[in-house]
């Protein structure tokens, strides 16, 4: 039988939306072998990270979802570029991530390993409480 | 999953609209909530669904669209829908000229051999021009000479095939898509031992062969190439193991080398450096090949035909195909006019057992008479028995258009002069789109209208119209001419003013120069200035048939003609002031706008500027200056008309 938003909800601890999202790392669900599914904030970290690592043209018909940041690994490593490296980042979530109501970006360069480590400060509206951390190192690859 | 199936919509096509219909779909369960937030994993497999039912789909409905002549876009299509009417695709055609070649040698015979080439250059571009067969002639007098020779513009060229019937594969393709196929030989030749050849000329007619008929086939095929191909000894006689296809033809720069008028010789012909070259026809008739519009036009038509012409459309059909340098071509049946050839006129008259056909070529020259012998020919196996196919000039009557627009100085930064020439521009875009082709009709309020638009500025404009046609006199002899404008000339009562006019000529015998006009009553006159005072010469010199449009000139000896704007010229000008604004043309007729004898003006419009039709008036009185402005209208009495 089909289970209906009411009795979703009276199952969650919570009165609010439940995000549920395919895993795209398809782990094997242990009881059944069926697929994967994240939920709440998990879900909203992960869709983060996707939209972080998004290039133009990726995605099919619409170049302007992407954060374009593979191409800027690749510019010469300054702290003027971190900074544009940060603001692509904000624009990309402030954009395509409604759900994630974002606190603070920080790009700090690893000069020595020629990478950046993106960590974003957000909280998923549905869970007001929590501040999520996500860091993502961004480092090319040729 | 809780799905309403239902729901999912499969007429759209486009991306976007395709994934929101997935996502509609699965609003319908709560299994996977995050399809609509473009980040998530949801959205990613929803893109490759997406993606992946758009691709379908397009390529449906390209396919659905290659199916079709009508609707197909790629030549390779297109062209195989032709072949399945029957029609064969016309591929680039090679600039050709009929030179008479001469060795000076006391030798007996000399051979010129297929592929001797003749240079040229054409706006300062080299070209060769070739022989296409070997040509064998006699001496006469210690020089050999080749008579009206066609020589092919482009590269004479030999691809070879060693048949092996085993390669179900193997093609026989002209390597290179601008190959001429009407310069094309087939020899198959035995063997590499055995060299024997044999010629195979082209299949024309399937019910004439027979399974020994030494023929083969042509089509085009992919990358606008074309292939031979031949018989299964069945149809017709088919290739053995070692066969060797020869295909000799000429690779060609279309219609680049047109017009090249001299030639050089090669350093030596069969031996002999003597060698003499006469331009006979200079070169003509180059051209692209055949386009997909053409195609999708012709095809149709040309299996509607059947292998015959009937109708009018029909032998426009042949034209086409016949005369490569076919621009545009009218056809009418004697039962709706006739020619004469004395006058070179066309009339209402009519004329049966023949059809008429009035060519204008690419170039827009005239087709030569042997241009027009030669198509009159090669439309006899089309033709019904009794009917005989005529090729006529096309006439010109040039349209000179005097106008005068009015525009509002303040809704524009722009100058005069920039306005006039928008003006002009608009009147050269309208003679290239409406005009210069059979039936196109010069629509009087449609030009107006669209000098109007030319800018936002123009308020209004006046533009009067004016025929005029061209005759070439003969200067030897007196010669009487004949001017069909097929179109009524302004002539609303008798004795009415004059309405023609004339460039300058010169009459034997006579020291001034004299001009045509009419004298309102249906005679041409012909006068002559002195002191810029019109002084008669000839009272009756011709007649103006005002109603058709038609001018004779009894026979007069023209000696000499004077300069036409600004040239010599061997043509008298005539204009003559048409009855309606419109003009039809019939039969044969084309009109053009004269863009050198139409004059366009600007002026500022005064009502719009500065208000016509209100006076200040000041007047000073011992207590200040008071401004009156009065409206005054401007009063209109009735006169008589002008004519």
């Amino acid at each position: 039988m089909a289970v209906y938003d009411a009795q979703s909800q009276n199952t969650s601890s919570r009165n609010t939306r439940r995000y549920i999202d395919l895993d795209l790392f398809f782990e094997k669900k242990i009881p059944n072998n069926d697929v994967n599914t994240i939920t709440d904030i998990q879900a909203v970290k992960r869709s983060v990270r996707n939209l972080v690592l998004l290039n133009p043209y990726e995605k099919p018909f619409h170049p302007e979802i992407a954060s374009g940041v593979r191409g800027m690994l690749f510019e010469l490593m300054t702290p003027f570029l971190a900074a544009q490296l940060t603001k692509k980042v904000e624009d990309v979530i402030n954009n395509f991530e409604p759900r994630a109501r974002l606190v603070s970006v920080r790009s700090i360069p690893d000069y020595d390993r020629n990478a950046y480590e993106v960590s974003v400060e957000f909280y998923v509206v549905n869970a007001p409480t929590e501040l999520v951390d996500l860091t993502v190192m961004l480092e090319r690859l040729r | 999953m809780a799905t309403n199936p239902s729901r999912l919509r499969v007429t759209e096509l486009d991306f976007d609209e395709i994934k929101d219909n997935l996502k509609i779909f699965l609003k319908a369960q709560s299994q996977f909530k995050d399809y609509d937030f473009e980040g998530s994993g949801m959205s990613v497999l929803l893109d490759v669904l997406a993606y992946n039912t758009h691709y379908l789909g397009f390529n449906a409905n390209m396919l659905a669209n290659e199916m079709f002549l009508d609707s197909s876009s790629l030549r390779s299509s297109a062209v195989s829908h032709a072949k399945m009417l029957g029609y064969e695709v016309s591929s680039p055609r090679a600039a050709k000229a009929t030179i008479t070649v001469s060795l000076n040698t006391t030798a007996a015979n000399k051979t010129m051999t297929a592929g001797t080439a003749f240079t040229t250059k054409v706006d300062d571009v080299d070209y060769q021009f070739v022989t296409i067969k070997d040509i064998t002639a006699s001496n006469i007098g210690n020089s050999i000479p080749f008579t009206e020779v066609d020589i092919y513009e482009g590269t004479y060229v030999t691809t070879k095939y060693v048949v092996d019937t085993s390669d179900v594969d193997q093609r026989f393709l002209l390597v290179d898509p601008r190959a001429d196929t009407t310069t094309l030989t087939v020899k198959v030749q035995n063997s590499a031992t055995d060299t024997t050849s044999t010629t195979f000329t082209r299949a024309t007619d399937i019910t004439q062969l027979k399974t020994t008929s030494e023929v083969y086939y042509l089509q085009e095929v992919e990358s606008g190439k074309f292939e031979v191909y031949f018989g299964d000894g069945n149809v017709s006689k088919a290739l053995s193991d070692s066969n060797i296809v020869v295909l000799q033809y000429v690779v060609t720069n279309k219609s680049a080398a047109n017009g090249a008028s001299s030639f050089t010789s090669p350093s030596a012909i069969d031996g002999v450096t003597n060698v003499g070259v006469i331009v006979n026809t200079t070169a003509r008739g180059g051209a692209e090949a055949e386009s997909i519009a053409s195609i999708k036009l012709n095809a149709p038509l040309d299996y509607a035909a059947q292998g015959r012409a009937v109708t009018a459309n029909d032998f426009k059909v042949y034209t086409k195909k016949l005369f490569a340098n076919t621009q545009a071509v009218s056809v009418w049946g004697g039962e709706d006019g006739s020619f004469n050839a004395a006058t070179g006129l066309t009339s209402s008259q009519p004329e049966y057992g023949k059809v008429f056909i009035s060519v204008k070529t690419t170039t827009g020259e005239n087709m030569t008479s042997a241009q027009k012998s030669q198509l009159e020919k090669d439309l006899k196996p089309y033709k019904v028995a009794s009917i005989t196919p005529v090729v006529v000039d096309p006439i010109t009557t040039y349209l000179i258009l005097n106008t005068t627009f009015q525009y509002d100085s303040n809704a524009t930064t722009d100058s005069k002069e920039t306005l006039e020439s928008e003006v002009s521009t608009t009147l050269s875009s309208f003679n290239d789109t409406d005009l210069k082709s059979f039936n196109s009709v010069f629509r009087y309020s449609k030009l107006i209208g669209l000098i109007d638009d030319s800018d936002t500025s123009i308020l209004s404009n006046v533009t009067t119209v004016t025929m005029a046609q061209y005759i070439t006199p003969v200067t030897t002899a007196p010669t009487g001419y004949s001017i069909d404008f097929s179109n009524a000339i302004n002539h609303p009562h008798d004795g009415h003013s004059t309405v023609l006019a004339s460039t300058g000529f010169n009459i034997s015998n006579e020291e001034e120069e004299f001009f045509f006009e009419d004298d309102g009553s249906g005679n041409l006159t012909i006068f002559y200035l002195v002191a810029g005072v019109k002084t008669s010469y000839a009272t009756e010199a011709g007649t103006v048939n005002y109603d058709d449009g038609l001018i004779t000139i009894e026979p007069i000896h023209i000696s000499a003609i004077s300069d036409v704007d600004g040239a010599t010229s061997t043509r008298i000008r005539v204009t003559a002031i048409p009855a309606s604004n419109d003009i039809i043309p019939v039969r044969n007729q084309i009109l053009e706008i004269d863009e050198v004898n139409s004059t366009v003006l600007g002026r500022v419009d005064a009502a719009a500027t500065s208000g016509v039709g209100y006076t200040a008036t000041t007047t000073t009185t011992a207590t200040g200056v008071t401004t009156t402005t009065t409206v005054s209208t401007v009063s209109s009495t009735p006169k008589p008309s002008a004519y």
